[in-house]
């Protein structure tokens, strides 16, 4: 049976009605219609479907829709803009960290809680926090020099 | 997937209280981590989900004399680093800061972790090495079982009707003569691994094995005490005896006969049980003499 | 302001970047519902009854289709045998016999469960040594003689029945090769190499949206590589006019050979006609990596003739592709990959028998290098074991054998824009190849190692653009040219752009539509640099004639005399000038309409092609055109787990002219990227029943960050050796960076401990192995 879920995401609140067995990842996509969070290989290995809830990194196929109720999630589309683009958002594209597109949201999410937590990451910090996004294209390296241009100066 | 039903406990008992209502159709969530991927594919198709999101009183970690306390809904991102405030603990730090990667250890429990019994899952063997007890509260009250007879296959427990795994317990130990170590290897950066070997030892006063503790992971349904390693060792000088730990190694190897995984066949598993086995020694000894 | 040759931020990427993007799995339409696929178990088996009416009565199940619902055409691409829904038998685990459309994906799930096939098991067969046989255990297609094929294979005294593809090469003599080798002091080194199974596993899944009109025509939104091919293949399937056949194509989460064809989306328009209302497919991961088209493995016997002094004289291979159940893209792999026999040596006698057959596994399909990247692996490796069986330098003996600017190649290319040497010299500079790797401390070992690599571009083939000149003087070009990721889209912009002199943010791409965008072959083969980049250039040209001719009466003026640049026209060598905008006037109530014709340039490029005979592999100009491409890798090797870190990693490749120098290094580090997955980490698995048993990103291993080695180490070097034809000099780049990357891996380790492992992947298991063997030896295995 289908039960209420009541979330905030990107500052706009939504009440929506979910099975129990949906993924926080169809909440968003199917129920509220959000499609920046994408989906790839609905084992969680991927990352590609990253979200914040409440400030935390979360692969939003390994979060059931009803655990976020009440919670406050992040998705790409309330990253930046296009007439704002946060400045990860802008590294990416200045350094070629994108082919494809398809695990950027992911990725970008990822490196967001990165500096949040850590301003100024080491390559070896970025490089653990990127063990959970795969990218088929291979923008590692470029992702890599990315999230450095936007940490502090002093790991560059 | 036709119908399911979504309850909230707020309590221990109140949990309890629902598993034992809605019996083998009932399911505990935790962090989803791995419930979720369950439930899209169809793997498990509970009637009843209980989710343990407001369960009161699970998050502590507490340390007395006897040994540390873990709530069973800490999350692996708060373990992580743990050796450093708890030196016991190293271990399991070994061993959090690989599983998987950050987004799952941020919402993964550790009880989570321990109750999905992924025949892989190197917590448990850290644990096992640490004989750590896991706490299993039910309607009757509460019990307590060494986690290596908690795990009893692959994703299979000891878990009575109505159960629920409270918290985790790790004796302490004398650092000053005893450590554990785990070691792991996997394919690619964040998987599970093809092995994982936990060890710990203590020392007597002249450097001699007074006890060790060797368990292997996913070469099994469930981890794996490697005996003849361990007697091997025993009573014997380990420090600095390179060949009697290569030996402990081996003997673990032939102590193990794991099914292949794709990419690693039951002898590649088995040769790496004996170099994982000889780090996790070396590295236990390293920590304890040190 | 020169725009190509710059580095230019991708002009899709703002959309990418903030989740705006729409992806074939994004888009939703009213009533729309979803289809699930009823997959077979079995690897062989014979059909022998489909029950469907329980599925059919589940409450939210709208349509079930089976075989008997679709038109009996056989598919294919130029073999064609295979249904879109299994027919009497099945040959691969997976095949897909039936299919459902309900509300939700679950109920569609649920219901392909409720849909029983009454099977009868046959033997499977899934070695390919025993699948070529004249008298095989076990035949797949009964009826192959039958097939409609559109490709002539080599002359054969008997087919095995079990054989769809046969090409020879027969050049030099090779006998005299060989005996020349022996009696002169010379070498003769023969080996067996073999590459594994390899997915695509694109980010994106294979999916589908489709949609019928009240006229009785079909709308398919689908992320593919080619709209045409789509459109003529989904024609095909449902006894269509292509006419009625429209092929959007949105934003695609990767591709690399894998979205070629769209059998799923054909599998949603049959679902979608019977429901009356538009169907979604997306596979699941498990779908998509188990049952959709794959690299799978060739096996190669090569010998080579060498003299004393490090000469290749005479070559002669024997390669079998395993190319499961149904011949698919698979089809002409065993004859581009024979274009690296020669490669970019000199080779007096070339003797090739090269083979496909028919397994019961997964079909044979593209992926980046397209049989290229499989034979660079067995002759590169092979030029490393003569190189030290000579004791001549890798690179030395590569330099020593290479054809010049002019030569034919044994298959009767001409080495044009021949940058093989600089490519070499440039990636072993690089890498500090006379300098040895430095020694580590006991289990770990270090090693450089160094490959070449071609990859030519097939032809025939043909691109056509169209190109819109507005009042504003902006640009608005369209192309069915696919940006999969590869920056297709930012090249042609950047070529627009500098054909106007306007700058980039002025032109607007009008992206695949097959009922706008006209004719491109396909995302494939490295073509669309070179022949959507020609045609854009060329459409260029065309409205910018019209606008001299419509500009000249204006301006008093010969229209030769006109140029067109930065939205102006202006008399060569005077003041005289007037805007873009001046040819438009303005139409009461509708603004400004073109004073006389729009202005649409218009333009086709095409390289046509001499054929092979696939008697003697020889002909005239068979392709397109020749790249080459370097790659060395320093490895770090464990011999007791078996584990292999790329240190460092050195790409060196020739694109003739990087259009988007940016995007040249993307390509070197992504292509990089796979490459070292393919070496090292990706496998697709199988049980005994023909099952893959890691069909998941968790199993099947595409490359983390942590895989990759640390930016310093990562290097892309840039070669411009220009091609005459190629826009700007330019030649592709996607699929060369992983040409070369598996034996210069493999070449690493060799150069690390000693060991040749012959057949990929190079895992963790097979090291140990071959150093377990070496230390029982007492001596290295291979050379």
């Amino acid at each position: 049976m289908k039960y209420p879920l009541s979330l905030t995401v990107n500052d706009e609140n939504y009440d929506i009605l979910v099975e129990p067995y949906h993924t926080l990842m169809e909440a968003i996509r199917d129920g509220i219609g959000l499609t920046g969070t994408k989906c790839a290989c609905e084992d969680g290995r991927c990352g590609t479907c990253t979200v914040m809830v409440d400030g935390q990194l979360v692969k939003s196929c390994l979060m059931l829709g009803l655990q976020a109720n009440g919670k406050s999630v992040l998705t790409i589309e309330g990253m930046g803009s296009p007439d704002d683009l946060h400045p990860l958002q802008a590294a990416f594209l200045e350094h070629g960290a994108v082919q494809c597109g398809y695990c950027t949201p992911g990725m970008l999410l990822t490196a967001k809680q990165l500096l949040d937590e850590n301003p100024n990451p080491t390559e070896d910090d970025i490089r653990s926090a990127f063990v959970g996004n795969l990218c088929r294209c291979g923008v590692y390296t470029h992702a890599t020099e990315a999230v450095l241009s936007v940490a502090g100066e002093e790991n560059r | 997937m036709i119908d399911c039903h979504y309850l909230e406990p707020t309590s221990v008992s109140e949990a309890c209280t629902l598993l034992v209502e809605h019996g083998d159709g009932a399911k505990v969530v935790a962090g989803g981590q791995s419930m979720a991927i369950l439930l899209r594919n169809g793997l498990s198709q509970p009637s009843h989900l209980i989710s343990i999101q407001h369960v009161t009183g699970l998050e502590d970690i507490n340390a007395s004399s006897e040994g540390v306390t873990i709530g069973a809904k800490v999350t692996l991102n708060r373990l992580n680093g743990i050796g450093e405030t708890h030196p016991t603990l190293r271990a399991l730090d070994d061993v959090v800061r690989g599983v998987a990667d950050q987004q799952i250890r941020n919402f993964a429990t550790l009880g989570g972790a321990i109750c999905e019994a992924h025949p892989a899952s190197d917590i448990t063997v850290a644990l096992s090495a640490l004989h750590a007890t896991v706490k299993l509260a039910s309607a009757n009250g509460e019990r307590t079982v060494p986690i290596c007879d908690f795990v009893t296959g692959a994703f299979a427990t000891a878990a009575g009707p109505g159960e629920l795994l409270t918290e985790v317990v790790i004796p302490s130990f004398d650092l000053a003569s005893a450590a554990a170590a785990h070691r792991r290897f996997a394919l690619r950066a964040g998987d599970y691994p093809v092995v994982g070997v936990g060890a710990f030892v203590s020392l007597d006063g002249t450097g001699n094995c007074e006890d060790v503790r060797i368990v292997v992971g996913n070469c099994s349904g469930a981890p794996v005490h490697a005996q003849e390693a361990e007697s091997r060792l025993r009573g014997n000088s380990i420090v600095g005896n390179n060949g009697a730990l290569a030996e402990a190694g081996e003997l673990a190897a032939a102590h193990v006969s794991p099914a292949g995984d794709p990419m690693a066949p039951s002898e590649y598993k088995i040769d790496l049980v004996s170099v994982l086995t000889r780090e996790a020694l070396e590295e236990a000894i390293t920590r304890a003499t040190s | 302001m020169a725009v190509v040759g710059t580095s230019t931020k991708r002009i899709d990427g703002i959309e990418k970047v903030t989740g705006t993007a729409e992806f074939t799995t994004d888009i939703v339409l009213p009533r729309m519902i979803h289809a699930k696929l009823k997959r077979s178990p079995y690897a062989h088996a014979k059909i022998l009854g489909i029950d469907t009416s329980k599925a059919e009565q589940m409450p939210g199940v709208r349509a079930v289709i089976t075989a008997a619902d679709l038109p009996d055409v056989r598919l294919g691409v130029l073999t064609l045998d295979e249904h879109l829904l299994a027919h009497d038998k099945t040959r691969l685990v997976g095949e897909p016999v039936a299919a459902v459309a309900a509300d939700t994906p679950e109920i569609a799930r649920a219901a392909c469960e409720q849909i029983e096939v009454e099977y009868e098991e046959l033997a499977p067969l899934f070695d390919p040594e025993e699948a070529i046989k004249l008298d095989p255990p076990v035949v797949l297609h009964e009826e192959y003689e039958e097939y409609e094929k559109l490709l002539e294979i080599a002359e054969m005294d008997e087919r095995p029945p079990n054989l769809w593809q046969a090409y020879r090469i027969r050049h030099g003599d090779i006998d005299d090769a060989f005996k020349k080798a022996e009696d002169e002091g010379g070498y003769i080194i023969e080996n067996r190499y073999a590459t594994g199974y390899v997915h695509t596993a694109c980010m994106e899944p294979h999916g589908a949206v489709a949609q019928w009109s009240s006229d009785g025509s079909l709308t398919l939104w689908a992320g593919g590589q080619s709209p045409y091919i789509a459109r003529d293949g989904l024609a095909k399937a449902l006894d269509l006019s292509p006419s009625k056949v429209r092929v959007i194509v949105p934003f695609v989460g990767g591709a690399f050979g894998g979205k070629l064809t769209v059998k799923e989306g054909a599998i949603a328009a049959s679902l979608a006609h019977k429901a009356g209302r538009p169907v979604k497919i997306i596979l699941t991961r498990a779908e998509d990596l188990a049952a959709t088209a794959a690299r799978t493995p060739f096996i190669f016997d090569i010998k080579d003739a060498v003299t004393k002094d490090g000469i290749l004289i005479g070559r002669k291979v024997t390669s079998i592709l395993w190319g499961g159940g149904y011949s698919g893209e698979g089809i002409l792999k065993p004859i581009f990959s024979t274009h690296l026999y020669p490669g970019s040596y000199r080779l007096a006698a070339l003797w090739v028998d090269s083979y496909g057959v028919y397994t019961n596994r997964v079909s044979g399909g593209a992926l980046r290098g397209y049989g290229c990247a499989e034979s660079a692996w067995a002759v590169e490796t092979q030029m490393d074991i003569i190189a030290r069986k000579c004791d001549i330098d890798a690179v030395e003996l590569r330099i020593n054998n290479l054809l010049t600017e002019g030569e034919r190649t044994a298959i009767t290319m001409p080495a044009h824009a021949f940058s093989a040497h600089e490519c070499l010299t440039k990636c072993a500079d690089a890498i500090e190849w006379e300098t040895p790797s430095e020694s580590l401390e006991s289990p770990w070992y270090r090693g450089k190692g160094i490959a070449l690599g071609n990859k030519y571009s097939f032809a025939p083939t043909a691109s056509s653009t169209e190109l819109k000149v507005h009042e504003d003087a902006s640009c608005e070009l369209r192309t069915s040219a696919v940006d999969l990721g590869q920056g297709a889209y930012t090249i042609l912009t950047q070529i627009v752009a500098d054909e106007f002199g306007i700058e980039i943010d002025q032109v607007k791409l009008v992206t695949p539509d097959t009922a706008i965008t006209p004719f491109d072959h396909v995302a494939g083969s490295s073509r669309q640099t070179f022949h959507t980049g020609n045609a854009t250039r060329m459409a260029c040209d065309d409205a910018k004639r019209q606008i001299r001719e419509l500009a000249a009466s204006k301006l008093e003026a010969d229209p030769d005399d006109l140029e067109v640049s930065g939205g102006r026209i202006s008399v060569k060598g005077s003041s005289k000038s007037i805007e873009v905008e001046d040819l438009f006037v303005v139409e009461m109530l509708a603004g400004k309409r073109p004073a006389v014709d729009e202005i649409i340039g218009k333009a086709t490029w095409e390289v046509t092609a001499s054929p092979h005979d696939p008697n003697t592999g020889q002909g005239e100009e068979p392709m397109a055109y020749m790249g080459h491409g370097a790659q060395a890798a320093e490895v770090e090797v464990n011999v007791e787990t078996g584990q292999v870190r790329i240190r460092r990693f050195v790409s060196a490749i020739d694109v003739g002219k990087a259009m988007n120098p940016q995007g040249v290094e993307m390509q070197n580090y992504g292509g990089g990227c796979m490459g070292i997955g393919i070496a090292l980490h990706e496998d697709m698995c199988f049980d005994a029943n023909g099952e893959m048993t890691n069909a998941s990103l968790m199993d099947y291993k595409i490359p983390s960050i942590v895989e990759m080695p640390l930016n310093e180490y990562m290097e892309s070097i840039i070669v411009e050796v220009p091609h005459q034809h190629g826009p700007y000099g330019a030649k592709g780049a996607g699929e060369i960076v992983v040409v070369p990357t598996s034996p210069a891996i493999g070449n690493a380790i060799y150069d690390a401990i000693g060991v040749r492992i012959w057949d990929q992947p190079l895992t963790p298991e097979k090291v140990v192995k071959a150093w377990k063997e070496k230390q029982a030896s007492g001596n290295g295995s291979g050379s």
